[in-house]
């Protein structure tokens, strides 16, 4: 049963791999025909970040959720993954004006970092200065980061040469497609890193469903985990926003259906979302290469088009009082 | 094993609690009593380091309770809230295995029958009455007093007769009673509504008024004069069978009186 998650994601892959604007079977994958490369250069590592960045955005979905106990909470909604889109376009817009030759592969990814860093430290200095204890706050506060985010893109949109206003819409609405070796690489690395923490978090944040204070008085150091928790969120949403734009609502849907499955144990939330997440999201790219083939859909419009309904949907289902 | 020396706790720009002086014996009941917002719950909170007394301290053992790590407090002292509520769908045999450390299946076991929520464990905690989620929480607080060697020696429980119908009620403050008594160097502080429950089972009773300490004494010490004076209500006091009752006094239930 554990490792059916990752069987079905191991499965799903070669099936997405060879399905696109030409399908092209198993056969086709090695020696000479002229199709490999298509499969090996261009499908095999836009498969991989889809996997990669489907697998961060849902178990940061997991973790702040269990962070702020509550099931709308997610790096887009509370305003971190704009944080990060906001760093990248204030890293690219004058880039392209004063220095186009400039390589903003490095740089790119620590501006938005930085963006989303930026964002998830106010969010706790707001939470710890007002010793917010419910925390409709937070992500009532997440609504007003997202607008400052937008503007701040808006405006750059305006400013910025042509060149730099096509990555900055770029990342409005998220694509796969550019992905690269270095790029699936560092979003790995920081990935792997923060899953190192969250699997020890994860314990931590069953007991915060009893509450701040009674988690405290079984053990819980609160202010680290928090601070813990929204870091490495950040950072993850931060450099997955920097290699393939703001793709909203992965770290809704898949927890909360996670959740209805299994439960609400944070540790099996987590080992479920890493590979589930992937998948999820490897799904959604290979509609949104297929929908409209020859041309594709960016991946952002679809999970939004799933995740707005679902989102509505599950205001409605909490107003109930079966949400908690 | 508890020394609260000249304690008071501000919260904005309130005092609650002012000039708090005691100390908690070993294997004590001590119950905590006095009207609403005397500071009761306040009290037991800095019992369980949670709050930082604004002037004074509160130690056990010997060491500023404060001071410690919330994981250091979590292996002595055992809190259970006034009223919890848990995020999620989680089911009753999750919500009783939440705790510093995993019991043994035998110890969350013997919690569960002990507070009657086995027959409950699959269900989810959101889905139970306001009572038997209090049950809950009890053997998720009991499971925790016995799931290592080193267990806590110090339980707090702050209004644990929330919503407990009368068996209940006795269960509860039997089972805090015979865990004081199991083993040496333990002891319990227990905030109650229920002045005569507060009198019939605890060793000493702290009546608290205003947050401040209006008496520390045995429970047989209890007379209306001062139940009067704290909860300004005429109250009738009567001892029968190693059971204490109070009750309003029966001419002048519907009339409360003014305050002078």
């Amino acid at each position: 049963m554990r490792y059916l998650p990752w069987i079905f994601l191991l499965f799903l892959m070669p099936l997405c791999l060879s399905v696109g604007a030409a399908d092209i079977p198993l056969s086709d994958w090695f020696g000479g025909s002229g199709l490999a490369p298509v499969i090996w250069e261009i499908r095999f590592p836009r498969v991989l970040m889809a996997v990669v960045v489907g697998s961060g955005l849902a178990a940061s979905g997991v973790m702040l959720q269990g962070l702020l106990r509550n099931p709308m909470a997610e790096p887009g909604l509370l305003g971190i993954s704009a944080g990060a889109a906001a760093g990248a376009a204030l890293v690219v817009a004058p880039a392209r004006i004063y220095w186009p030759e400039l390589d903003l592969v490095l740089l790119l990814p620590i501006g938005a970092a930085a963006g989303a860093l930026g964002f998830a430290s106010l969010i706790l200095f707001l939470s710890e200065r007002f010793g917010w204890q419910d925390h409709t706050p937070v992500i009532l506060s997440g609504l007003a980061l997202n607008a400052l985010a937008m503007a701040v893109v808006g405006a750059l949109l305006v400013l910025a040469d042509p060149l730099a206003t096509r990555e900055l819409l770029f990342w409005n609405l998220g694509s796969l497609a550019r992905a690269s070796e270095f790029k699936l690489g560092l979003l790995l690395l920081v990935l792997v890193g923060a899953v190192l923490f969250w699997r020890r978090d994860a314990k931590h944040l069953d007991l915060l469903a009893l509450g701040d204070d009674a988690a405290r008085a079984v053990g819980v150091e609160i202010p680290q985990l928090k601070r813990r928790i929204l870091i490495s969120v950040a950072l993850v949403a931060g450099v997955a926003v920097a290699l393939t734009g703001v793709i909203g609502f992965v770290g809704l849907v898949v927890p909360h259906m996670l959740r209805l499955w299994r439960g609400p144990g944070h540790q099996r939330l987590l080992a479920l979302a890493i590979p589930l997440g992937g998948a999820f999201l490897l799904l959604v790219d290979t509609l949104a290469r297929v929908i409209i083939s020859p041309a594709e859909l960016p991946i952002g419009v679809i999970t939004a088009l799933v995740g707005a309904p679902f989102f509505l949907w599950l205001i409605g289902w909490r107003s109930r009082g079966l949400g908690t | 094993m508890i020394s609260v020396n000249s304690v008071s706790l501000m919260k904005s720009s309130r005092r609650l609690l002012d000039g708090l002086d005691f100390e908690l014996h070993e294997g004590e009941l001590l119950g905590v009593i006095g009207p609403n917002g005397a500071g009761k719950s306040s009290l037991l909170k800095l019992l369980a380091g949670l709050w930082q007394p604004t002037q004074g301290q509160v130690e056990f053992n010997s060491q500023e309770v404060s001071d410690c790590s919330a994981i250091e407090r979590a292996g002595h002292i055992a809190w259970l809230a006034q009223s919890s509520s848990v995020a999620f769908d989680f089911s009753v045999e999750q919500v009783v295995a939440l705790g510093p450390q995993r019991a043994a299946g035998s110890v969350m076991q013997s919690a569960m029958q002990q507070f009657g929520v086995v027959e409950l464990a699959s269900r989810s905690i959101a889905e139970l009455s306001g009572g038997q989620q209090q049950r809950v929480h009890l053997a998720r607080v009991f499971s925790q007093l016995n799931a290592s060697q080193a267990s806590p020696q110090l339980l707090l429980l702050d209004e644990p007769l929330n919503g407990l119908d009368i068996r209940w009620q006795q269960r509860c403050l039997r089972a805090a009673q015979a865990w004081v008594a199991a083993k040496p160097k333990r002891s319990a502080v227990m905030a109650l509504h229920d002045v005569g429950l507060a009198a019939s089972w605890c060793d000493r009773v702290l009546v608290l008024k205003e947050g401040i300490i209006e008496a520390l004494i045995p429970p047989s010490q209890l007379d209306e004069e001062l139940l009067e004076r704290v909860w300004r209500y005429p109250l009738s006091i009567s001892r029968e069978h190693n059971q204490t009752l109070v009750f309003p006094k029966p001419e002048l239930q519907k009339a409360e009186p003014t305050k002078a």
